[in-house]
């Protein structure tokens, strides 16, 4: 008894000290500014937890669906109501919920968006548990630093503030054409939805409706990621937990999406044209509900005014344009 | 024994069998020298060697050959 | 969320390798505890309930054909030996010169059960792995002769790990036919023996003599065995995590891609998909012997140092050990032994001496081995050309055996020399090595004009940083997989000279003893190839 006592004990020991030292490493490995130079992981999407304390009206989560479609600033643009996309490539819904805890500690959108692509990515117990070893012990996540690491990372000093100019919308002005044309030929089949998925579906579903929010699922518009069994089976699964659903794909009519000239990569992404008529069907939708306060002339909210402004810098000046042909209209 | 060891010692000369244990387990007899030794055996002493009793154990020493081909003698 | 929903999971549980999170962090800790809970007569069920665990989360229902391939195995071996009883019975009562034709006559009836027994399992195999292979072929052949006939091409699933528990079930059925195991009458026994969780994604090919009996008598785990097994999965994982799987978007490149490069890279590339394989093979075993060595079972060695052999032969003796047995004992032998063949040999060893003698019978039972051995690895013609590669090589040795030794007389070599030794080893190394590029190639096809390219177009200038940078493993990379390597030659060095590492870290200081352990631990953390940025890569064996 005396010995297993003892081993049981030299174990914890070895154990508590093991942890000690991945704690140290942590410390060491975690990037020390949130920027894509020092190794942040995507700081495109994690730009939110720089964004003003309860600023965000609006989040959308999903994969390279949501930072393709939607852009916040051209919501701003027309509304002066706040979105982020909280969108990372290949999304998985386990790293989406970690975004949902993340964005509610210091924001409270009344929508949250659900891209439906990201349903449809399979993810595994293993990622789930690594995710959250990651969280904890963040040089699980960072180890590949070693190659870059400075003496300067020896600090428990991080600035995390740096913003992210465009809200997470990825821009890109390249035409690469969709010849299909059916990609919505109507059919009674579905596609099966991994399980671990609509677990997940159901827990963020829970977790907004506990944090009083909207949550909607959407399909963003794509010949190559979207078709009409999976809308099938998100159409129902919407049903079964009382959940608002948009198929963009099925209100093109609306929405204009020109397949020859807007897509990036023939139909599995938009490109910024595309993604300007689809931000102007959300940006409407946002508007009929009548949830948000148009907060253009609101001094606290002059950032994204100025984040506007470099965007159309940056773009030479894709949103203005619009602008002015709306008003000529 | 003698014979034995005569036969060995024209399949694969330079080694002690009378001493060696490990002629197999040491790689010093590879599967060839080890088929052309059965052939021998087989005319030699009038046994038939199953594929069962191609073991290490069998073929490590001369001594242990000698006293496989006693066993098979006695069984036949 | 952990256990449930792991168990719950099926195909999404991410269990494709020993070394993720599901299996080293939820269920071996799981199986330990609840093998520690249970009272000593009931750890041997724990086992088998594991065991049976792990291949539905890992296959689904495909678990029914490993259960079907035990219920299989375990009649065929009751029939085979009754067969031996009765046998037994009608010498005892027979007269002393009837006894050879009755001993004859039963011979006969057990060889036909375990032909067909035989021919079921092996069937199976070769319709589920080769099948499509196979009238893919016909279809070829169709095409040639003029005829219009296709035949359609069937998809199967295959069970995960059928090429190594097929192995297993045949060699229990010979060894009971030749009768140097009793036939075992306990169904979990040996259905234990068939789905053991360590060896059943991978091997080792286990005999029935070496584990069945081992795995059933199973007691409580020594803390000395944790400690011992859980350093040796560690360094499986140092070797598949920090090498392999770094040196894997490289391989992938060039392998998929070769027309874009030159000779130097397609050799780098070669020399590289050598590591990985030995690094990701081997490592696996490591974690398969260091999990079976937690409860206390000893499995049978796969490697012994393979890249310190000084011939093609010795290389598969150090190589994958249990699979060159396997067809050592099943394949070769037989063939061998069988009349004809014996006949061979007496002859030819009258007229050509006894070197050449043997060679012919033994020449075409190598033959099958490798034809076999090559095709075990997979449906294509590829594996059958790296079979009759090493079939090539290891015949020609034989062949010119008497000639080196002869030259060497005549140079006054020693044989013994480390200089002579150390030649040896890189020709062998330089050999394997070309082999494998023709196992990694995507086809026959492209392996050839691979191996065309590097012969006729290599150029060291072509190893220059720039190329590199492309092709996803960086310097920084390559230092770490070189010092890995380092640390890994060093162990093999002492093993080679008898010295166990594990056991002599144990006798040191303990805080020697864990120093060197947090220093493996941090050193995987941070050095392996794993997280956001890489992609999970399989154990390569798993697929054959």
């Amino acid at each position: 008894m005396r010995t297993v006592m003892k081993n049981t004990l030299c174990s914890l020991l070895f154990l508590g000290i093991l942890a000690g030292l991945l704690a140290l490493l942590s410390v060491l490995f975690r990037p020390k500014e949130n920027t894509k130079e020092a190794g942040f992981q995507d700081p495109r999407a994690n730009g939110i937890l720089s964004e003003p304390e309860d600023s965000i009206d609006v989040v959308i989560l999903g994969d390279s669906e949501t930072y393709s479609t939607f852009i916040p600033l051209q919501i701003w643009q027309d509304y002066g109501f706040t979105s982020y996309v909280c969108g990372t490539p290949s999304q998985k819904l386990c790293y989406t919920e970690e975004f949902l805890e993340k964005t509610f500690i210091q924001q409270n959108p009344r929508i949250v968006f659900l891209e439906t692509d990201a349903i449809f990515q399979i993810f595994t117990q293993s990622e789930i548990i690594a995710g959250e070893a990651e969280n904890l012990l963040p040089v699980f996540r960072y180890h590949d630093r070693w190659k870059t690491l400075r003496l300067s990372d020896w600090s428990f000093q991080v600035d995390y503030s740096t913003k992210e100019n465009n809200k997470g919308y990825l821009f890109s002005t390249l035409v690469r054409p969709s010849d299909r044309k059916d990609h919505m030929k109507k059919t009674n089949a579905r596609e099966e939805i991994p399980s671990k998925s609509i677990r997940a579906v159901e827990d963020i579903s829970a977790f907004c409706r506990k944090n009083n929010t909207r949550l909607v699922l959407i399909s963003t518009p794509s010949t190559i990621n979207w078709n009409y069994k999976r809308h099938n089976s998100i159409a129902a699964l919407a049903e079964s937990l009382d959940l608002e659903y948009i198929d963009m794909n099925l209100m093109n009519q609306q929405i204009g999406i020109d397949w020859s000239t807007d897509t990036r990569d023939r139909g599995s992404h938009l490109n910024v044209y595309g993604a300007v008529k689809a931000t102007a069907f959300l940006g409407e939708y946002l508007a009929d509900t009548g949830l948000f306060r148009d907060k253009r002339t609101d001094d606290a909210y002059a950032g994204w005014d100025a984040a506007l402004e470099e965007f159309n810098r940056s773009t030479g000046g894709i949103l203005s344009d619009k602008g002015t042909a709306k008003q000529t209209q | 024994m003698d014979k034995l060891i005569e036969i060995l010692e024209d399949i694969q000369p330079d080694i002690d069998y009378s001493t060696c244990e490990d002629l197999i387990d040491g790689h010093r007899l590879d599967s060839l020298s080890i088929l052309s030794l059965i052939a021998e055996l087989e005319d030699e002493f009038d046994i038939t060697i199953p594929a069962v009793e191609i073991i290490p154990a069998n073929f490590n020493s001369a001594k242990a050959m000698w006293s496989m081909i006693g066993r098979l003698q006695e069984e036949d | 969320m952990t256990l449930s929903s792991l168990l719950l999971g099926g195909s999404y549980v991410g269990m494709t390798s020993f070394f993720t999170v599901a299996f080293l962090m939820v269920f071996l800790p799981a199986c330990i505890l609840l093998y520690t809970l249970m009272p000593g007569r009931a750890k041997k069920y724990v086992l088998l309930g594991a065991s049976y665990g792990f291949y539905w989360l890992i296959s689904g229902k495909l678990v029914v054909c490993l259960f079907l391939s035990t219920l299989s195995v375990h009649y065929f071996g009751l029939w085979l030996d009754r067969i031996h009883r009765q046998r037994d019975e009608a010498v005892r009562a027979a007269e002393k010169p009837e006894r050879k034709a009755i001993k004859h006559a039963y011979l006969l009836r057990s060889r036909y059960v375990l032909l067909f027994a035989a021919l079921l399992h092996i069937g199976t195999l070769l319709t589920l792995k080769y099948g499509s292979f196979f009238i893919r072929n016909v279809n070829f052949l169709l095409e040639h002769m003029g005829l219009s006939l296709h035949l359609a091409i069937p998809k199967y699933l295959l069970p995960i790990g059928i090429s190594f528990f097929t192995m297993q079930a045949v060699s229990y059925l010979f060894d009971v036919y030749r009768e140097t195991i009793k036939p075992d009458e306990n169904l979990f026994r040996l259905g234990l023996f068939m789905s053991f969780f360590p060896q059943i994604v991978e091997g080792p090919i286990c005999r029935y003599s070496q584990t069945a009996e081992q795995l059933w008598n199973v007691k409580g785990i020594t803390f000395s065995n944790l400690t011992l097994g859980l350093q040796r999965i560690l360094f499986g994982m140092m070797k598949k995590l920090v090498v392999a799987d770094r040196l894997n978007p490289l391989v992938e490149t060039v392998f998929t891609g070769y027309q874009h490069y030159q000779g130097g890279i397609i050799a780098l590339s070669a020399v590289c998909y050598t590591v990985q394989l030995y690094m990701d093979f081997s490592g696996s075993m490591d974690a398969v012997m260091g999990t079976a060595q937690i409860f206390g079972i000893t499995m049978p060695e796969n490697f012994a140092r393979p890249f310190f052999s000084k011939t093609i032969s010795e290389f598969w003796k150090r190589w994958h050990i249990t699979l060159g047995a396997w067809f050592k004992d099943y394949i070769f032998y037989p063939v061998t032994m069988s009349k004809p063949m014996k006949n061979l040999t007496s002859a030819a060893r009258k007229k050509i001496g006894n070197h050449f003698g043997p060679l012919l019978a033994g020449s075409v039972a190598l033959f099958c081995v490798w034809f076999c051995n090559g095709l075990w690895h997979g449906a294509a013609w590829s594996y059958i050309f790296y079979g009759m590669y090493h079939f090539t090589l290891i015949l020609a040795g034989n062949v010119i055996a008497p000639c080196v030794q002869w030259t060497n007389k005549k140079l006054h070599i020693n044989p013994e020399w480390f200089g002579y030794r150390l030649f040896q080893i890189l020709r062998s190394c330089i050999l394997v090595v070309i082999g494998e590029l023709f196992f990694r190639a995507e086809g026959l096809r492209n392996g050839l004009a691979m191996f065309r390219r590097m012969v006729t177009d290599f150029r060291f200038s072509s190893l220059n940083q720039e190329l590199l940078d492309g092709l996803g493993v960086d310097t920084q990379d390559f230092i770490i997989v070189g010092i890995t390597l380092l640390i890994v030659l060093l162990i093999s060095i002492l093993n080679e000279k008898g010295i166990q590492v594990r056991a002599a870290l144990q006798k040191r200081h303990v805080v020697v003893r864990w120093a060197v352990l947090y220093g493996l631990i941090l050193y995987i953390v941070i050095f392996g190839a794993y997280g956001p940025g890489y992609i999970p890569v399989d154990p390569i064996y798993a697929n054959f």
